[in-house]
């Protein structure tokens, strides 16, 4: 071990290796491990990145990577999503298993839940027979040793073949320090494990020789997976190896009958089939070690967690629970978003008067109206919805991290499969009323295509964080205190109700058939960590801020361009008083006359050419729509009166019922840019993203005519409610 | 029987699960199989169940559940097997 030095501060020992100029070489390393077992945390510690750590089964869809100089070697780790084995099937398992079988790391870190270990130890041997050096790292070690059970790691270690086994505990950031030093001994050759040869008994074992024989010669062809690994999976039926044996094999029906006729013979044998006998003697391999190196009395006993299920997951309860938690998430939103949504504005007012300062009374500087009515109307628009944003994303991040929202998954899942969704749609479902588009990436977790797809469909209706600000201007503007939450809740509701009733119809119509059977794990309820929720705030949070400094001002100062130019002729400003100079240039604009030309097709349903410009904007992004807002009603009161607040122009313009049909269209249609794009990546085609682009479009033309002719009729088009 | 005909608070041992191939892999890989002990900790006649595995806490659905045979054991018989262990 004298090559490794104490791991204990890296960035300083990087840095004079860096100087030196003698990295000596780069590892790749991929964390693996079950879902739920602490692993992002140990990848936000190793490499210092922010990253979101969720505490259900599947939030990890993407392939994260980090970096970390550790005695002069690169480590480039990769945090996989979260598996239970390597048959995998939903499309983030499968990223991990590519991962792991096709590109195979350099190394495996592979994260254990301590108190669950014979269950996390499946993957273990699993990646043990695929071969890749290995180091186990005992997660959450501290909560396992609080239940009373003892862990000999050195006997452990041995029983594994000498793979090294670390306990750590992720969050408080122990035993990292020794995680590292194990990676780089074991990559720098300064231990070296032996292969410890997982047996499935006499039979099998000679099943799986024979079959690897027969693929042996065709090695080169099957590379870089070994033919016994090939012959081993085959014979648990494993789809995607004999799917590869098929188009990747010469004469493959040949391998495939003598696959069938091994798997004929351990079941005549057995009388079961070699995919149950395979992994039972994995797990007889497991039990083996276990007893031997590990003392354990936890039991099957009722827990705490299990008391708060008992109350959160009831029958009759459950669903009062869930609507009135959510309702709670809404009011500490809008209620504490307040203040510092004030003091944003006042900055931006202040801000823009500081700037405006720069030109002499009365300019009529077109660069002055770009940076004060362009950039910081638009962007401040934005901006003074922060808060109300990262107070929901961190009332998201709290309930997932304290496990409820797989909770709300299964309570939910009988409602859902009403709908001909599954249960699990729900997690994406509820991800989507912070930001569509990952919520569109967690569908991953869900394994039949017909439900991902609807899904996917549906998403856009779960109301995301960017149409928040559109709801807190109009309600802000029109409705009092009192109401402004109620009329936010039923915004949320029917856009809930609309995709619901969306997916019903998709199922029964496009996408007949059954879903998959349901099944997740719960994990522990957990206090959640303010650190936690903080990354987990910040990282959506920070999302957001970065669109609103780069897309949003782009836009809105290409929006800011579109509205004041043409400038209208001198002559036709000739006498007009100044406010009526406003109106008419807004008018004449290049956005005012696409505005004014969508008219016809919008006026049925409330909007007037201002709404349509600010529409155009939300094709882009959502939150556009508010910063256009800002644009058009800060350009119409120039010079006229002092800039008045946006509420207080919004609430002049426009009626409550109008209001409502605003802000059903940009709740129902509309997906924005970011949706489209993520949409056509992950379902795999332009069409799918058209189609819904298309469709949802059209379902907000029609809803929103109706409600506001119904309106109309019922004589709420007047007056200020 | 059916794991989805036990009532709550029921302790068995899983005999055998039925099931798709892909789905039966991805069971087993959760530690639901054969010989484990269980515990129903919810099952309100319709909609999921709930089960402990060790400390793990997982929700089948309804079809699942009636897919996984079980069998209820006695605390006398579980006693003797832990000594049989």
């Amino acid at each position: 071990m004298t090559r490794v030095r104490d791991g204990g501060s890296p960035p300083a020992g990087a840095e004079r290796m860096v100087d030196d100029g003698d990295i000596c070489g780069s590892l790749s390393i991929a964390l693996a491990g079950n879902p739920n077992c602490g692993k992002s945390t140990i990848f936000n510690r190793l490499t210092g990145s922010r990253q979101h750590t969720g505490n259900y089964a599947g939030v990890t869809v993407e392939k994260h990577l980090g970096t970390r100089i550790q005695d002069g070697l690169r480590l480039d780790i990769v945090d996989l999503p979260g598996i239970y084995n390597l048959s995998a099937y939903s499309a983030d398992e499968l990223a991990a298993r590519d991962f792991l079988v096709q590109e195979r790391p350099d190394l495996v870190v592979n994260v254990l839940d301590a108190s669950n270990l014979e269950r996390n130890l499946y993957l273990t041997v699993q990646l043990m027979e695929l071969g890749l050096p290995l180091v186990l790292a005992l997660n959450m070690s501290d909560e396992a040793a609080a239940h009373g059970q003892v862990v000999d790691y050195a006997k452990l270690s041995h029983l594994l073949g000498g793979i090294p086994v670390i306990p750590t505990v992720g969050s408080q950031g122990k035993g990292l320090d020794d995680l590292v030093a194990a990676v780089v001994a074991l990559a720098t050759g300064v231990t070296s494990p032996r292969r410890v040869p997982i047996t499935y008994g006499r039979e099998v074992d000679a099943e799986i020789e024979k079959l690897a024989a027969l693929l042996a010669p065709q090695a080169d062809r099957l590379s870089p997976l070994a033919p016994r690994w090939v012959a081993l999976k085959a014979l648990e039926n494993d789809r995607r190896i004999r799917s590869q044996i098929e188009a990747a094999c010469e004469r493959p029906a040949e391998i495939q009958a003598a696959v069938d006729a091994a798997a004929r013979r351990v079941r005549a044998l057995f009388r079961e089939d070699a995919e149950v006998i395979i992994p039972e003697r994995r797990y007889g391999f497991i039990s083996g070690a276990c007893q031997e190196a590990v003392v354990s009395s936890i039991e099957l006993r009722h827990t705490r967690s299990d008391r708060i299920d008992a109350i959160v997951t009831h029958p009759v309860f459950g669903i009062p629970i869930f609507l009135g938690l959510m309702y709670l998430v809404f009011v500490l939103t809008f209620r504490l978003g307040d203040y510092p949504m004030q003091g944003v504005r006042w900055l931006m007012q202040v801000l823009a008067q500081g700037v405006s300062g720069l030109w002499p009374e009365g300019s009529q500087s077109a660069l002055r109206s770009l940076v004060i009515d362009g950039g910081i109307a638009g962007v401040g628009g934005v901006l003074a919805f922060l808060p109300n944003v990262l107070i929901l994303f961190f009332a998201i991040a709290v309930l997932e991290d304290s496990g409820y929202m797989a909770r709300a998954a299964f309570i939910l899942d009988r409602w859902m499969h009403k709908v001909g969704l599954h249960g699990k749609s729900f997690i994406p479902l509820i991800i989507g009323f912070g930001c569509t588009v990952p919520a569109l990436m967690a569908t991953r977790v869900l394994e039949s295509r017909r439900d991902r797809l609807t899904t996917m469909l549906i998403l856009p209706l779960m109301s995301c964080g960017a149409r928040l600000p559109i709801y807190v201007l109009f309600t802000g503007a029109l409705w009092s205190p009192r109401w402004q939450a109620p009329v936010m809740w039923t915004f949320y509701l029917v856009g809930a109700l609309t995709g619901l009733l969306l997916a019903k119809l998709l199922t029964a119509t496009v996408f007949r058939g059954q879903t998959e059977p349901f099944v997740m794990e719960l994990p522990p309820f957990r206090a959640p960590t303010l650190r936690g929720a903080f990354l987990h705030t910040w990282q959506r949070g920070g999302a957001y801020l970065r669109r609103a400094g780069t897309i949003i001002l782009v836009i809105s100062i290409a929006l800011w361009a579109l509205s004041s130019y043409p400038k209208p002729s001198p002559e036709r400003l000739a006498g007009l008083a100044p406010s009526a100079q406003a109106a008419v240039a807004a008018e004449a604009s290049a956005a005012g006359q696409v505005g004014q030309w969508l008219e016809p097709a919008t006026r049925p349903l409330g909007f007037d050419w201002q709404a349509n410009t600010a529409l155009i904007g939300a094709v882009a992004a959502k939150e556009v729509f508010v910063a256009q807002m800002g644009i058009v009603s800060a350009l119409s009161v120039q010079d006229d009166r002092q800039a008045e607040p946006l509420a207080t122009s919004i609430a002049r313009h426009y009626t409550p019922l109008q209001a409502v049909a605003i802000m059903l269209f940009c709740l129902l249609g509309l997906p924005c840019a970011a949706t489209f794009a993520v949409m056509r990546h992950e379902a795999g085609s332009w069409k799918w993203a058209a189609l819904q682009w298309g469709g949802l479009t059209a379902i907000a033309y029609v809803v929103t005519l109706l409600v506001y002719q119904a309106g109309l009729l019922f004589g709420l088009g007047t007056g200020v409610g | 029987v059916a794991l989805s005909e036990l009532s709550e608070g029921t302790v068995a041992r899983l005999e055998r699960v039925e099931g798709g191939a892909v789905l039966r892999s991805r069971l087993m890989a959760m530690g639901i199989r054969r010989n484990v002990r269980v515990c129903v900790i919810q099952n309100r006649g319709r909609g999921s169940v709930v089960l402990a595995v060790g400390e793990m806490r997982v929700v089948l659905g309804r079809g699942m559940a009636h897919k996984v045979a079980a069998r209820v054991t006695t605390s006398a018989e579980e006693a003797e097997h832990d000594a049989g262990a």
